[in-house]
């Protein structure tokens, strides 16, 4: 059990639970939503909202438009719950639709990722080192957000589907699996990816530290 | 490092990848483990990864969007299930007079098909006249006026006997 990320487990734990409950699992209530169960699809919503807010921050990473896009897949599932034939487990189905809804929402809007050339300030520097060093712990709220903004400019130079990845199992915590079930890839593939992902995003920071800060290391 | 070497350790990355997420097995992480002591380059490749995996970090994992979240969905759906209704209900009366014309006009159809092969000329059978010229050249008798007995029979070949004379 020791290598079972945490939320695999917590995750068993509350399946087992709520089995021991009586509750339907996820295969009864598709299949009462397919018979026109409103009911049963409200419950589903209610189970899969987070990681499915989850999927979509990842990939999106525009506050302002995750609740809506995470929205419309549940729409987009419930339209087309009478196709869905059980052979894979309803939240890789529901994931999948998320990941294609967000690619959609991309290209329509024609979203391309900002590039940004300028190093980082000395004193941006100073305070990624000390967030690195400190093992990623940054308690101060407006800390974070200048830390995330600044990661996200360390992002650009990664192409989609790479920063999505790797957002996906750094923040998000998704298995290896399921993000290869999510993008269509193998998951050999994937570990290569995130691997070389890993390694671009290390070498973007130390190259973007400056010359000032690189000294000051 | 030599070429042979970076094209194996390039094999590792996967390895590398699970070595990271401590999700290798003992024996497989003891043989990692033993050639990272002496390969920098994968050294300072597991190094930017762990770097990485902080740097990523500062990403908070999303929370529950709670009971108006929920709603939010339910909404949409209700909307759309009446968007579909209504159009429904628009398009019914028009879509069941369509399909009335269509079923007319293909009667239509199949009325006049039946009456143009009943009413068209086929060929005339052969009339009883000539079908008995073929039999004999011998007797012809009108077909308005048959022989009543056998004098008459007799009187009809007595006239064609002379009139080949």
């Amino acid at each position: 059990m020791d290598n079972v990320p945490k939320y695999v487990a917590a995750s068993a734990l509350a399946i087992s639970a709520v089995s021991r409950t009586g509750k339907p699992d996820d295969r009864e209530l598709v299949r009462q939503a397919q018979k026109g169960a409103s009911d049963a699809f409200e419950e589903l919503v209610r189970r899969h909202q987070r990681r499915v807010t989850a999927v979509v921050g990842g990939i999106l990473r525009r506050r302002e438009d995750i609740e809506d896009v995470a929205q419309q897949v549940f729409l987009k599932a419930y339209v087309s719950i009478q196709r869905f034939d059980m052979r894979s487990a309803f939240s890789t189905w529901l994931y999948k639709i998320a990941v294609n809804e967000c690619w959609d929402y991309l290209r329509k809007k024609k979203v391309r990722p900002l590039s940004y050339e300028a190093d980082l300030s000395e004193e941006q520097a100073r305070r990624v080192e000390q967030f690195v060093s400190a093992d990623g712990v940054a308690d101060n709220p407006g800390q974070r957000a200048e830390l995330r903004e600044i990661v996200e400019r360390l992002l650009a130079d990664l192409s989609e589907e790479d920063r999505t990845m790797l957002v996906l199992k750094e923040a998000q915590g998704f298995a290896v699996e399921e993000i290869g079930t999510m993008l269509d890839l193998n998951v050999n593939t994937v570990k290569v990816r995130l691997f070389r992902a890993r390694r671009r995003l290390a070498k973007n920071y130390r190259r973007r530290l400056g010359p000032n800060a690189r000294e000051a290391r | 490092m030599s070429e042979q070497n970076k094209i194996d350790c390039k094999k590792l990355e996967v390895l590398l990848e699970d070595y990271l997420g401590g999700a290798l097995s003992r024996p497989l992480a003891e043989n990692l483990a033993a050639h990272l002591e002496f390969c920098p380059d994968c050294r300072a490749a597991l190094d930017d990864a762990r770097l990485s995996s902080r740097l990523a970090g500062v990403f908070e994992e999303a929370g529950d969007p709670g009971p108006a979240f929920t709603r939010g969905v339910m909404a949409r759906i209700g909307v759309a299930e009446r968007w579909v209704r209504e159009q429904a209900s628009f398009w019914h009366p028009i879509e069941t007079l369509a399909w009335r014309l269509a079923f007319s006009a293909a009667l239509a159809l199949v009325l006049l098909f039946t009456y143009d092969l009943r009413a068209g000329n086929p060929p005339a059978p052969p009339t009883e006249t000539t079908a008995l010229a073929h039999q004999t050249d011998v007797v012809t008798i009108p077909v308005s006026s048959p022989p009543s007995g056998g004098d008459q029979v007799l009187l009809a070949i007595a006239e064609k006997y002379h009139e080949r004379q």
